[in-house]
């Protein structure tokens, strides 16, 4: 008898099908020869998939992903160069595949400021974030650029000791407190 | 949805990590598990568990990576026994841990292509349960029907 029909009999004797569903996955075991057929049939059903994926196939997947990395991001906590504001502007626009011209177009806002934003000499306004919601089709939502963007400013309010101190010398009448 | 506790409907906070030399010692010692997990070290093999009760482990995937056809395998998927049919207390487990999967696929631009090689028995209710289609003797999951596992079983969060 086959191993995996071993498995499921003994299987069979304690749970329903859907209870096996719901708490196996096990493999079918085949002879070398069968399973070499399978295999071979699922090849070139899987490449003929991929040779006819389209460019909004790709699209669609590659937003999926930003998106899935983002959200793993949200949930380490620490501010990430790599996620910051600019950077995943630039990985969103790499995968539209469409020019910086084409983008702050699409956006309606100036190339120069687009360019600004993207080398971070300009923060992004809520303004952008809506239009990037809508440009994604809702898949990349405004929240999310605003949380990328708040992580980013958060971590350089704790960081920026050389301005912190710049504008300590502007103040005048600091409350007296004693701990 | 995620982990959710039979009895209350709560939904419970749950991680999944790759599994480490220890673990294998607990999941031996268990009897929780009737397959040989240790067969599965040459593989990428994750763990669920709840966050506050993370030395006690739910379930158990083993996958392949295949990069050459742009695809993850689910070599095995096993529930651990305190959480199987009608006496579980803890609902979700496997479509969590296939949901992972799928994030896995997209991560590592594979489309989110997750692929299975069930017994013929239970091919249909493997299409009912997760949404997997026939490809050839496999089943698999994609694009938007990967995505959607991942919104059922790993979205934690209220868009």
């Amino acid at each position: 008898m086959k191993k995996s029909e071993k498995i499921y009999k003994e299987l069979r004797e304690k749970y329903t099908d859907e209870e096996i569903v719901e708490s196996f996955v096990f493999n079918e075991d085949l002879n070398p020869a069968e399973q070499k057929k399978v295999e071979e049939e699922f090849r070139r059903i899987r490449m003929e998939r991929l040779k006819n994926m389209s460019e909004s196939d790709i699209l669609a997947a590659n937003l999926i992903k930003i998106k899935l990395r983002i959200k793993d991001y949200f949930k380490r906590g620490k501010f990430e160069e790599k996620f910051s504001f600019a950077n995943q502007l630039k990985e969103y626009i790499k995968i539209t595949k469409r020019s910086h011209k084409e983008i702050a177009d699409n956006l309606n806002i100036h190339q120069t400021k687009l360019s600004r934003i993207i080398n971070g000499r300009e923060n992004p306004n809520i303004e952008l974030m809506y239009r990037l919601e809508e440009h994604s089709s809702g898949q990349l939502p405004a929240f999310y650029w605003w949380k990328l963007f708040s992580k980013e400013l958060e971590h350089k309010i704790r960081t920026d000791l050389e301005k912190k101190l710049e504008e300590a010398k502007k103040v005048k009448g600091a409350l007296e407190i004693r701990a | 949805m995620p982990l959710q506790d039979k009895k209350s409907g709560k939904a419970l906070h749950s991680a999944i990590e790759g599994v480490v030399s220890s673990d294998y010692i607990w999941i031996g010692k268990s009897k929780e598990f009737n397959f040989d997990w240790g067969l599965e070290r040459s593989n990428e093999v994750y763990k669920i568990f709840l966050v506050d009760k993370d030395d006690e482990i739910l379930g158990l995937m083993s996958l392949i990576d295949y990069p050459g056809e742009y695809r993850i395998h689910l070599n095995l998927i096993e529930v651990g026994k305190s959480n199987r049919g009608k006496s579980k207390s803890v609902e979700n487990i496997a479509g969590c841990l296939i949901a992972f999967a799928c994030h896995i696929a997209f991560d590592r631009d594979y489309f989110g292509f997750v692929s299975l090689q069930p017994k013929t028995q239970l091919m249909e209710l493997y299409q009912e349960k997760y949404g997997f289609r026939q490809y050839g003797r496999l089943l698999a999951v994609e694009q938007e029907s990967s995505k959607a596992l991942i919104d059922k079983y790993l979205n934690d969060e209220e868009e």
